[in-house]
């Protein structure tokens, strides 16, 4: 059965990934768009071929069984909180919301309306990061000694609102915009983790580079650079005991690793796997609502439930904390050095 | 000397830019003012946001926009520029852009107006030297000729309506963001496409960013300098081999020389060919058949200039050149004195660039 979504927001997510994907999920049909901006709405609307539009969500409220969040952080809250009082599935796009009050907020209702509130933490999906969880959990690579990751380009994302560089619309910088999604990451793939270090670039206002030192439960160790000033090199690697392993972040279709034991205790030297059917961006976020009308059919978790998402949000939570209260330097530090 | 301007409103046009920018962070931070930003676009103020900087949404093309970001501003430092592009638009930026932001300064009755002029203004060589008696020379090079026609409005506008006016000219900015003279060359090194001309024994005039916004707080605070020009450089006199060569050591590489008359005619020959590859690409018909072919070609021929592609004669010129500017000026009627010689910024520089991924991090 054909699940009847709305979407609420109309940026630039919902534009060029959100509704493009849909198209591709036959499990799914968007029913309404909503925003006040109707304009916009009415727009895409033509161009996706929705047949309603509305500036406000509650005017579908009735009509739709689910619905897709994507507003500037700091609305999450209000407008996820009375989606799911309604006992409506939500799927709600990262950052779940901009503090971690806000998150539980929204998990307390949806426990009390019965809903299924799932994050849109769309790497989960992409091709190499499963393979790479597999090889984990089938002990291919041993012990996880230490990761490294690094993620970010110039900013050049095409918002319609200037949530990304407000700490009152977004939570914060460069962390919460786009390193909430390597945090994510890292927790699906070996589990419960601690900031044990934090700096970043801000001076007074938002972060546009982070630097994290991490520490899993199991010990291992991890270091984290998310930048929105310059190109890193957009990579996963990671050391275990009986190998390594390294996936791109931006191209889901290759992953490349070394497994020192490999059956009957043979090395299999270096390997890079290519995925069959390559996936391109809009795929990640199809399988993600696939996911998401799965779940709601099937009465079944999603795959990034409510809570997963919100524990890396008190994870950043706990990075600012530790940054909160150093003095602004007396000497301006080198753009985008992080102190 | 910090807090100069403790307390102080002041308004920075193209503060998410290269100059702009650093401006801005070193004012709040170490001369404690209250600064506001012209902001054209969201996406752009990345950097800015970093900051407790008070962005104002407007554009220096748009009049109507300025008269809020200036209000109970005090003094303005007029950062903003087009340094490449559309001659159009460079002159509608650069020269209309600044006229608009001096008509609105006097309307707000500014202590202080702080122009970013550039040492282009002169001219790409002076073989005598140059200082600020020095008639300009900007010839037809869209940028030197925009930045020299906004002087001429801010001299205008320092005669017609008393604006109190400063005017630096900078020589070539390098450092931390700066795309042409610092990341550029190390992506170029990186890909094997620069090369030393010559011996590389030119004089290059050239200033870290640093110097530069000393030599504006300096241009904005000096009482009696009303209505001057200056010329802001290096005191340290440097070859464009030490240039070029600090950011190869940076790589561990050696910079390949190619010789001048070899240089000279292959820039020549670029140049010829992107303005064959441009008409052949102007004409509206669909290119195809020996029209295609020829444009391929030409592209491959490009191409295979290596380090000399988009090299221009008046580049060549600039590299040749022995003379140094003179900056007694700014030495005594400012008393700028610059602080980052080569080897200095040149270190801030690589820490950097690691920093921001353009060199491998050191273990």
């Amino acid at each position: 059965m054909v699940l009847r979504l709305a979407i609420v927001g109309c940026g630039a997510v919902v534009e060029q990934f959100h509704l493009p994907a849909a198209r591709r999920v036959p499990e799914v049909q968007v029913v309404a768009l909503a925003d006040p901006d109707l304009e916009q709405a009415r727009e895409l609307a033509g161009r996706f071929d929705i047949p309603k539009v509305v500036a406000d969500y509650r005017e579908v409220l009735g009509e739709a069984e689910a619905f897709l969040l994507a507003t500037p952080p700091h609305l999450h809250r209000p407008i996820g909180e009375d989606i799911l009082r309604h006992g409506k599935p939500l799927l709600c796009e990262k950052p779940l919301a901009p503090s971690t009050s806000e998150a539980e907020a929204l998990l307390q209702a949806a426990h009390e309306g019965g809903a299924i509130l799932a994050a849109g933490h769309n790497r989960r999906f992409a091709w190499n990061l499963e393979v790479l969880r597999e090889l984990l959990r089938g002990g291919g690579l041993g012990q996880v000694i230490s990761v490294h990751a690094e993620d970010g380009f110039p900013f050049n994302w095409p918002a319609r609102t200037t949530y990304a560089f407000s700490r009152a619309h977004g939570g914060g910088g460069v962390l919460m915009e786009n390193g909430v999604h390597i945090l994510d990451t890292l927790q699906w793939l070996l589990g419960k983790v601690e900031v044990e270090d934090y700096c970043d670039d801000a001076l007074g206002g938002v972060e546009s580079n982070a630097r994290l030192r991490l520490r899993f439960a199991d010990g291992a160790v991890g270091r984290v650079w998310v930048t929105r000033t310059c190109q890193a090199g957009n990579y996963l690697h990671l050391e275990a005991s009986d190998g390594w392993a390294e996936a791109p972040l931006y191209d889901h279709n290759r992953l490349t690793f070394e497994a020192r034991r490999g059956k009957a205790g043979r090395a299999l030297g270096t390997v890079t796997v290519a995925a069959p059917f390559p996936q391109d961006y809009v795929a990640l976020m199809a399988a993600e609502l696939a996911d998401f009308a799965a779940s709601v059919r099937q009465g079944r978790p999603p795959r990034t439930t409510g809570e997963e998402a919100a524990r890396t949000i008190a994870l950043i939570e706990q990075a600012y904390a530790l940054k909160a209260g150093r003095p602004l330097p007396e000497k301006a530090p080198l753009p985008g050095e992080t102190w | 000397m910090v807090g100069r301007l403790q307390g102080r409103r002041v308004l920075v046009t193209g503060g998410s830019g290269f100059i702009g920018g650093r401006l801005v962070e070193r004012l709040l931070l170490e001369e404690k003012a209250t600064v506001r930003a012209l902001a054209r676009s969201p996406g752009r103020a990345v950097w800015l946001s970093r900051t407790q900087v008070e962005l104002v949404p407007g554009d220096v093309t748009q009049p109507e926009s300025l008269p809020a970001a200036l209000e109970g501003c005090e003094i303005v430092f007029h950062c903003a520029a087009l340094l490449s592009g559309d001659a159009e638009e460079m002159h509608r930026v650069n020269v209309a852009g600044t006229k608009n932001m001096l008509a609105a300064a006097h309307r707000a009755g500014v202590a202080r107006f702080v122009h970013v002029s550039s040492m282009a203004v002169l001219g790409s060589t002076f073989p005598d030297g140059a200082d600020e008696t020095t008639p300009p020379r900007p010839g037809d090079d869209p940028y030197a000729r925009t930045k020299w026609e906004a002087e001429e409005q801010v001299f205008a506008a320092y005669r017609k309506d008393g604006l109190p006016v400063v005017i630096l000219r900078p020589s070539i900015v390098y450092g931390p963001r700066s795309r042409w003279w610092t990341v550029d060359p190390i992506l170029r090194l990186r890909q094997n496409r620069l090369a030393l001309l010559g011996q590389g024994d030119g004089v290059a005039n050239i200033v870290y960013v640093d110097d530069v916004v000393e030599a504006l707080l300096l241009a904005a605070t000096v009482p009696g300098i009303e209505g001057e020009v200056f010329l802001i450089s290096s005191e340290e006199r440097t070859t464009w081999r030490d240039f070029y060569e600090a950011y190869a050591r940076m790589l561990g590489k050696r910079l390949p020389t190619w010789p001048m008359p070899l240089a000279w005619t292959i820039a020549g020959l670029t140049q010829a060919l992107d303005r064959s590859i441009e008409r052949l690409r102007g004409t509206q018909r669909a290119i195809g058949g020996v029209r295609l072919w020829l444009l391929l070609g030409l592209q491959v021929g490009r191409k295979a200039a290596g380090p000399l592609y988009k090299l221009r004669r008046w580049e060549m010129a600039m590299y040749r050149s022995r003379a140094q500017i003179n900056i007694a000026r700014a030495r005594h009627r400012l008393g700028y004195r610059s602080t980052w010689p080569l080897a200095r910024a040149m270190g801030e520089i690589e820490r950097w660039l690691r920093l921001q991924g353009y060199l491998p991090e050191q273990v």
